[in-house]
């Protein structure tokens, strides 16, 4: 059984980044087989040198940084969202993968369960 | 003389347009929230759109600084709040487009 779990929001101007990250970690902890896929404007979520205390919230990149220790192995990132943005800095992750729309159809026909958040 | 406030990405592309429709040559656009994010695609964007047409843009530090955003953009200028109040005050009136 095996959930995609799809973002698609910026990190900080709504919760729904925080969000989706619970249920990726609830789902790893309860040793689910889950992959988390950033796409479009999730792709911001992932860049370096992010500095949110400077609007009092807490840092969603070093959170990303933590899902290898819930055994979350699979962290997808779509290239042609990054590229379209200028995104060039990506935070450090030893799971973290560059896929092209091709690789993502085949992810989305594979899995059991898709969450879009 | 209008000053425009835009809190979201380049991604929304009605609301994006809407401003380009309407926007004049002697009114500026501050980026606020997740508007920021907008400050690494300036330079891409056809001659209609609201970039180009802007007397000024502005771009909040804060929310900046938070998402990552380098403050090397010369398209630019980077305000702080009080800064973000003088301007409202300097215009005849603020539209938020969000």
């Amino acid at each position: 059984m095996h959930i995609l779990l799809v973002q698609q929001s910026a990190p900080y101007g709504s919760s729904h980044a925080k969000e989706a990250l619970d249920i990726a970690l609830t789902a790893a902890t309860f040793e689910q087989d889950i992959s988390i896929l950033f796409t479009g404007d999730a792709c911001y979520q992932l860049m370096s040198n992010q500095f949110p205390e400077h609007i009092d919230q807490k840092n969603i990149s070093h959170m990303l940084k933590a899902l290898p220790i819930y055994g979350l192995e699979e962290v997808l990132v779509d290239e042609d969202s990054l590229n379209s943005r200028g995104i060039v800095n990506l935070t450090d992750s030893p799971v973290l993968k560059k896929i092209t729309k091709s690789d993502i159809k085949k992810i989305y026909q594979s899995a059991d369960t898709v969450i879009r958040l | 003389m209008i000053l425009h406030t835009i809190n979201k990405t380049s991604a929304h592309e009605g609301l994006n347009q809407q401003l380009s429709d309407v926007i004049d040559t002697n009114d500026s656009v501050i980026l606020i929230e997740n508007g920021v994010y907008q400050a690494q695609q300036l330079s891409q964007h056809s001659s209609k759109h609201w970039s180009n047409t802007a007397k000024h843009i502005y771009i909040l530090k804060e929310d900046a600084l938070a998402r990552g955003i380098a403050l090397d953009t010369s398209k630019l200028s980077y305000i702080n709040y009080a800064e973000f109040v003088e301007l409202s005050l300097l215009h005849e009136k603020v539209t938020s487009w969000y």
